[in-house]
């Protein structure tokens, strides 16, 4: 695992300190937007988790720019390990570059650089639930169909999501999707309420790490059956 | 040990308009191998089927004595594998690409690294994308050469290089092969290549294996019998491997000289037949007119 890291390190180490860097003039400049205060430091937390979470689909597309996954899978290593390895670091750099983001933008806050709002106590479970989910969602779609197959789902999920839109407007109710992202948003208002301020996060976390582990195994089934 | 650096059992593929099928073949350990045919004819297929790359559909692939799918992380590490087209990244420098792979294999050696980059003239703090196809593949070949690989398989090493180029790489392949004892599997379609350094010779068309023969054999014993129709229809069918009708008469390429001459007597014209030739005569499948 260490010697994957490490590799995936070297070799993309370039590629995520500029897209890290890139990322960080919008973090910098996005109190900016809204000067006179009213900024949600949560929400911009949510924000930065997004983009880092998007950190290693970036390495799985530059090593499918260079057709390099076929490097990978020619060195002595199962591809059960080599998907194992992107989950983990796709996790260390996502919560690495979300706490280092969110951490310089706390102390420049603090010092009155930046105009934020006081962060909410549900902050790291935002950043965690965040990255979580887009990881979860993102890895599989990249490592399978690469960076082509994660853009067709998000253009579908966007035409998708405008269909049921207009569906809505045309027959009324909410629709399917609806009903289910209220099922959803209805369940975890219940925990929040229900479970207390420890076993609330507790639980939330743990969902989330189960559907990483889930779309890992996912990810591990259809890498393995992918041709170079 | 295995006599076998590779040993391939009813080994299939299927893809759409293309079959590899149900192959058999055996590569010697400690030889060179040279696996040719036209395009299309299945090499990188079944290049990659032995490095797991893509999945077969049914057979088996036994790698220096270990299962390649069971056993996959031991067989790769005995593997310096070759790609025609290197897949390094392309902003990399050779030297942070080779930090990186290093630690893969327990037996690299940075000192012979190093001896063969110097060897073959490699920038190693230049950009991947820098280099001429060339380069890329002579850093290919150090990276293989440099963890004491059992076994180098090489897909088509010397396509797309100028022959000057192609000549200097299979000389520095052969120079570091010297002595070593390694087995080496590489296709190509290019005939100089083969007389230039392979010990046996397997010739691959539309998925299936045609032949497989040490390489002396194949110059010693193979012929190309000249003549008219009549001629050729003495030949034994045994060793008849090929015809072509040409607009002076028929040719046909023969297993066997010996056997040949026996036919059809001394006074035959049957000449060698060239890595050339057989590549024609056998890529046509055997049987072809020459237009005039």
């Amino acid at each position: 695992m260490l010697k994957l890291f490490r590799k995936d390190l070297i070799l993309n180490g370039r590629v995520l300190a500029l897209t890290y860097a890139f990322w960080s003039v919008f973090w910098l400049g996005y109190p900016a937007l809204r000067p006179g205060g009213g900024n949600s430091f949560n929400a911009w937390a949510v924000m930065v988790s997004l983009a880092c979470a998007v950190l290693p689909v970036t390495m799985v597309a530059t090593e499918d720019k260079f057709k390099a996954g076929a490097l990978a899978c020619s060195l002595p290593v199962s591809r059960d390990s080599i998907v194992v390895a992107r989950y983990v670091e796709g996790w260390i750099l996502a919560l690495g570059g979300a706490a280092i983001a969110v951490g310089v933008m706390w102390k420049m806050s603090a010092a009155g650089m930046m105009e934020f709002g006081a962060p909410a106590a549900g902050l790291p479970l935002g950043v965690v639930v965040t990255i979580g989910l887009v990881l979860a969602v993102f890895l599989p779609l990249t490592l399978r169909f690469g960076v082509a197959g994660l853009l067709v789902f998000l253009v579908a999920a966007q035409l998708m999501g405008v269909v049921a839109l207009l569906a809505a407007a045309m027959f009324g109710g909410g629709g399917g999707i609806g009903t289910v992202i209220k099922a959803i948003t209805g369940a975890v208002t219940w925990m929040q309420a229900n479970l207390g301020t420890v076993a609330f996060p507790a639980a939330l976390v743990a969902a989330v790490l189960a559907l990483n582990v889930a779309s890992c195994r996912l990810s591990a089934a259809i890498y393995r059956r992918r041709e170079f | 040990m295995t006599e076998h650096a590779i040993r391939i059992r009813g080994l299939r593929k299927r893809y759409r308009g293309f079959t590899l099928k149900d192959v058999d073949l055996d590569v010697p350990r400690g030889y060179v191998t040279g696996l040719i045919g036209p395009n299309g004819a299945g090499k990188t297929t079944l290049i990659k089927l032995v490095m797991n790359l893509v999945r077969r559909d049914a057979g088996t692939i036994t790698v220096l004595g270990l299962d390649n799918v069971a056993d996959e992380v031991a067989v790769k590490s005995r593997i310096g594998f070759i790609y025609d087209e290197p897949p390094f990244y392309h902003n990399v420098s050779l030297r942070d690409s080779a930090r990186a792979i290093a630690p893969f294999y327990p037996r690299w050696s940075d000192a012979r690294f190093g001896q063969l980059a110097g060897q073959f003239g490699l920038p190693l703090g230049k950009r991947f994308k820098t280099l001429s196809h060339g380069m890329k593949m002579k850093f290919a070949l150090a990276i293989a050469l440099s963890h004491d690989a059992d076994l180098l398989l090489m897909d088509e090493p010397t396509a797309g290089l100028d022959l000057a180029f192609r000549r200097e790489l299979l000389d520095e392949l052969t120079g570091v092969l010297q002595d070593e004892g390694k087995s080496v599997l590489f296709s190509t379609h290019i005939t100089a290549d083969l007389e230039r350094i392979a010990d046996y010779v397997t010739f691959i068309r539309d998925g299936a294996i045609v032949f497989t023969l040490p390489k002396h054999e194949l110059r010693e014993r193979w012929g190309v019998v000249k003549g008219v129709r009549a001629d050729v229809e003495r030949l034994p069918a045994a060793i008849v491997r090929g015809r072509r009708e040409r607009p002076y008469g028929v040719e046909a390429l023969v297993a066997d000289v010996v056997a040949a001459r026996e036919a059809l007597g001394a006074g035959a014209v049957i000449d060698r037949a060239s890595f050339d030739e057989v590549m024609v005569f056998m890529s046509r499948g055997g049987e072809h007119v020459e237009a005039v």
